[in-house]
């Protein structure tokens, strides 16, 4: 204990807190920059593993491309890790789904990647959803409404003719940060465009069985599958988007498969799927656990075989799968 | 504009000057007027150039670039029993928060918290992020959050538990916000780890409620930081930091922070006792681990912080046994303290977690004397933007009663809410 002034430490304390100050701005004015080297890949990250597919099928040897979110990951909900932050700072396209997709987790790792090339309005940056018409798209912007995407819904990487909105989008990109690979890139779109239409027809004959079938889903990310086929979606576990159910809103999907002989629950992998399993259970319904994203299952290496495994197994299990049907590859 | 009466003769010299007067009048009136307009659109108050010679929107009746606004309401309510002193239950509106938060231009934003707690406003930030430098520099300029470990850049609210660690509370403030301005720089070192460092100058860092040493009966003097010092005695944080990956799923952090006081005033208004010269750092270590699964639902937390309050720790007032205070002596303590808190999180589904804390501290009068608390909680986001969460805290205090809190707390998050990363 002291009861006087002692100023005889000070003098140390601020030296040593100035020298603390001089060397942390010290070391950061020799840290190195970003160096940008033409003969190297052009450096693409796309905030989902399909979008991550198609640069690399249009981008060919010229990309070297990376995904942020993981094909089993809950985009809502994806897990910030510093790679992500390290891969923006050194990208030279960037591309996202858009439609606040990613807003939980993106805008602010954009920002402080500090890499202006990539910041929206910029060369680099892409929003994929530009000119998408989304389904969805609220009218009245309330949180009674659930976890709303104001532009309409996000999850069009499942939507059947996405594939061909997402490649013709990072095609645009590629040409426009990147000029001088257009031939490359222009070849290769159009083989994907082509691989593309060529699954699309193959598709169009699975689902146009579909016309009118009743399905309940968990969350909305399968309603552009169901739509573009006109699909029934009968019942939605969750009773707005993002909100778990309570057990009220439960009995009411029950209630509902019931009357109206719902046979399928498609879900995803991220969801309450105790829960599906307990409605299923009290319905007879068949789950439909799915992917929502390249990578999300081990038959899902890309986008169109994620698009032929999910129309396989909705086929199956609204018993209109023929043998004959599937991918020539599979 | 006063006309000449008709009925007064006037000679043509007088006539002449009078409508020379007139329209000099007329004129400065006519002046007047377009000045005035022009005041009202160009108050030429400020300094020139830019859009309208004036910052700010140049339209001063629409909304469409108003920012966004969103609150915070946090209700609680608990049954505190403390050893032999007191016991009973209370339903309290905690905090309400106010955020305000936009834009400036394409490389600067800000935002401003007004914080209503204990029947007061209080301004807990108002500041703008500049995040236009080159590189990954950033610098934020205003009243903002000190850069201090993991836990204390945040609003009470946000946390993962009911109250904030009790070694951050007795050893920095139940919150720990200055006036100030704060250089920020990462960088990647290889493809998976980062480094981070920020070093901030403020002019007062004493903290917002600051305890300050144990709830016992000693009268303590307030401490003060002088309004107006040299540079060196400008109140400094500073943070470093590294993450980095383990395994896919994994990410392991450690930073090590710092707080320093160079020079604060003891101050007592009973008898008018003032001490300067005083100085007062804490320096804080801290780890974190935290794991998510594949699928983003199962998630597990752990970490610690290890912190060491040394310098001018408090001061305490001697009323040398007598009722009158202008006998009363300072005695002010100095010395090294630490205290501690460490946390395990296992989140089981994405609206369902618990946890347990335990904090502990050595009181700032006796090294041999501490306080702890152990923290068992379970929290239930009833949707995004929904949170209810049970707690209990056992307290246990070598100087004090030790206590028993069982708390229910509600928190709702509306409008546009979100925070930097947290690193």
């Amino acid at each position: 204990m002291k009861t006087t002034n002692d100023r005889a430490r000070r003098p140390e304390r601020r030296s040593l807190l100035r020298g603390a100050v001089m060397l942390a701005v010290l070391c950061a004015s020799f840290l190195p920059a970003r160096a940008a080297s033409p003969a190297a890949p052009l450096k693409v990250v796309a905030t989902i593993p399909d979008l991550a597919d198609f640069a690399r099928r249009i981008g060919g040897d010229r990309v070297e491309v990376k995904a942020l979110s993981k094909g089993t990951e809950n985009l809502h909900n994806v897990h910030v890790r510093p790679s992500m932050l390290i891969a923006l700072t050194r990208a030279d396209v960037f591309l996202e789904m858009g439609l606040s997709m990613e807003a939980a987790w993106l805008p602010e790792m954009l920002v402080r990647s500090g890499n202006d090339d990539i910041q929206p309005g910029a060369a680099g940056f892409q929003n994929c959803s530009d000119g998408w018409e989304a389904i969805e798209v609220p009218d009245d912007l309330s949180r009674r409404e659930g976890h709303l995407h104001p532009e309409g819904n996000p999850h069009f990487n499942i939507d059947p003719k996405g594939g061909l909105q997402m490649a013709a989008k990072v095609h645009e990109a590629l040409v426009r940060v990147d000029p001088a690979g257009k031939e490359t890139y222009d070849a290769n779109f159009a083989t994907t465009k082509d691989a593309i239409e060529e699954a699309a027809e193959r598709w169009a004959k699975i689902g146009a069985k579909w016309k009118g079938r009743k399905v309940c889903v968990y969350h909305t990310e399968y309603n552009y599958l169901a739509r573009r086929y006109g699909m029934d979606v009968a019942a939605s576990i969750e009773p707005q988007p993002g909100i778990p159910p309570t057990p009220g809103d439960i009995a009411k999907v029950v209630k509902t498969m019931r009357e109206q002989e719902v046979g399928v629950i498609l879900t995803a992998a991220w969801s309450n799927n105790r829960q599906v399993k307990d409605i299923a259970r009290k319905t007879g319904a068949t789950v439909l656990e799915l992917p929502n994203q390249v990578g999300g299952a081990d038959w899902a290496s890309d986008w169109i075989a994620l698009q032929d495994g999910i129309h396989e197994r909705v086929a199956k299990a609204l018993g209109t799968w023929e043998e004959d049907e599937g991918s020539p590859k599979q | 504009m006063q006309s000449t009466p008709r009925s007064i003769p006037t000679t043509p010299s007088l006539l002449s000057t009078r409508r020379l007067r007139d329209a000099a009048v007329a004129a400065l009136c006519t002046a007047g007027l377009f000045a005035a307009d022009a005041s009202a659109q160009r108050a030429d108050i400020s300094s020139p150039g830019g859009y309208g010679s004036n910052l700010g929107q140049t339209t001063r009746f629409d909304n469409e670039f108003n920012p966004a606004i969103s609150f915070v309401v946090d209700v609680i309510a608990d049954w505190v029993d403390v050893e032999d002193v007191e016991d009973g239950t209370d339903i309290q509106l905690r905090r309400i928060d106010l955020l305000i938060a936009d834009w400036i231009d394409p490389n600067a934003y800000a935002w401003v918290t007004v914080a209503y707690e204990e029947e007061e406003l209080q301004l807990d930030e108002a500041a703008i992020e500049y995040v236009g430098l080159p590189g990954r520099s950033t610098m934020r300029f205003g009243r903002f959050f000190v850069d201090f470990g993991k836990q204390m850049q945040a609003h009470v609210e946000e946390l993962r538990t009911i109250e904030r660690p009790l070694v951050l509370r007795d050893f920095l403030g139940e919150e720990l916000f200055g006036d100030g301005i704060q250089y920020d720089y990462w960088t990647p070192a290889g493809d998976t780890t980062m480094v981070r460092f920020s070093v901030g100058a403020f002019g007062d860092l004493s903290g917002a409620g600051h305890a300050h040493g144990e709830e016992g009966e000693e009268i303590e003097a307030e401490q003060l930081v002088p309004e107006r010092k040299d540079p060196g005695e400008l109140n400094f944080s500073a943070r470093a930091t590294a993450l980095t990956e383990i395994g896919s799923n994994g990410t392991l952090q450690v930073g090590g922070s710092g707080r320093f006081i160079p020079e604060f005033a003891f101050e007592y208004d009973a008898n008018d006792i003032y001490q300067d010269g005083f100085s007062n750092t804490v320096f804080g270590l801290d780890g974190t681990y935290g794991w998510q699964d594949d699928e983003g639902v199962k998630s597990f937390t752990t970490g610690f912080e290890f912190l060491w309050n040394t310098g001018d720790l408090e001061g305490e007032i001697d009323d040398m046994g007598t009722a009158d205070p202008l006998d009363d002596t300072l005695e002010v303590i100095d010395g090294t303290r630490t205290g501690y808190y460490a946390f395990v999180d296992y989140g089981w589904t994405q609206f369902d977690s618990a946890g347990v804390q335990y904090s502990a501290r050595e009181a700032a009068h006796d090294g041999d004397l501490s306080r702890s608390e152990l923290d068992l909680y379970y929290t239930r986001h009833l949707s995004e933007f929904l949170r209810l969460r049970v707690g209990v805290t056992f307290g246990t205090d070598d100087d004090g009663p030790d206590s028993t809190r069982a708390a229910v707390q509600l928190t709702s998050f509306v409008g546009p809410h979100g925070h930097g990363l947290n690193w």
